[in-house]
């Protein structure tokens, strides 16, 4: 059974918006810790430290909702219709980390992110 | 001095942190092709098959590197620098195709090719701006 064009942005969209849910949980676990991973040893560190935070966990479980409702609709759609749907993503990551993470993006990584949308479009239609 | 090279380290891209977001591309078409068909194993021979195949386990040991990687990736620089990055993936399917295998791409695919890279690009020159 195949959805309508509404229904697929709409899921696209939510799952988009959770999986940019999911990894502002990852980089706030992240930014938590203060280890330079600068060696295989720093790096062994760093990741045991990190799956000990609950934010981890958090950002795993909502990254499985998300890609179940990913995986739904790549049942349910043609696939180009679904992949160019989901070049929104790099929209909600760039307002995810403007709002919730407080990154500084400025007009150069605006105009990138706006260019790699229509160009992550255009490979997916054509 | 040591602070503000330390500040460049932070916040810039490196050669480095750029193979490491191509390696997660790769990891992630190989947990997704092993997922895939370790799934279809469920069908024919249910739950003990599936957790018995060499295949579930490679899918599971790939997004475990990959999780670690993209986590490194992420402690060096900002999550709106390497989510847009990690599009290249998007565009190495369609280089290899080109370069190895002389599909013919048309000439909306070369555009939208060109717009990914330009994006990437302009991304990767802001994080260098920051720590000016």
């Amino acid at each position: 059974m195949f959805l309508s064009v509404v229904s697929i942005i709409l899921l696209v969209m939510l799952s988009d918006v959770i999986d940019a849910v999911s990894q502002t949980f990852l980089k706030k676990a992240i930014n938590l810790l203060s280890i330079e991973v600068r060696s295989l040893k720093t790096a062994v560190k760093f990741i045991l430290s990190l799956i000990r935070l609950k934010l981890v966990w958090l950002s795993f479980a909502v990254s499985i909702v998300s890609l179940s409702i990913w995986i739904f609709v790549l049942t349910r759609a043609e696939l180009s219709f679904a992949y160019s749907a989901d070049s929104m993503r790099y929209i909600f990551m760039a307002l995810a980390s403007l709002f919730f993470l407080k990154e500084r993006i400025g007009p150069l990584r605006w105009i990138g992110i706006g260019s790699i949308v229509c160009g992550v479009f255009i490979v997916s239609i054509s | 001095m040591q602070s503000t090279e330390l500040m460049k380290y932070k916040n810039s891209i490196t050669v480095t942190i750029f193979l490491f977001l191509f390696s997660t591309d790769l990891l992630e078409t190989v947990a997704q092709f092993c997922f895939k068909k370790a799934a279809l194993m469920f069908h024919s021979g249910g739950a003990l098959t599936v957790l018995s195949s060499p295949l579930f386990w490679l899918a599971l040991i790939s997004v475990f590197v990959l999780f670690c990687i993209w986590s490194t990736v992420l402690s060096k620089v900002d999550l709106s620098v390497a989510v847009p990055i990690a599009s290249l993936s998007y565009i190495t399917i369609p280089l290899v195709s080109i370069i190895f295998l002389g599909e013919h791409v048309s000439l909306l695919r070369w555009l939208g090719i060109g717009f990914v890279i330009f994006g990437v690009i302009l991304v990767s020159m802001s994080t260098r701006k920051e720590a000016v």
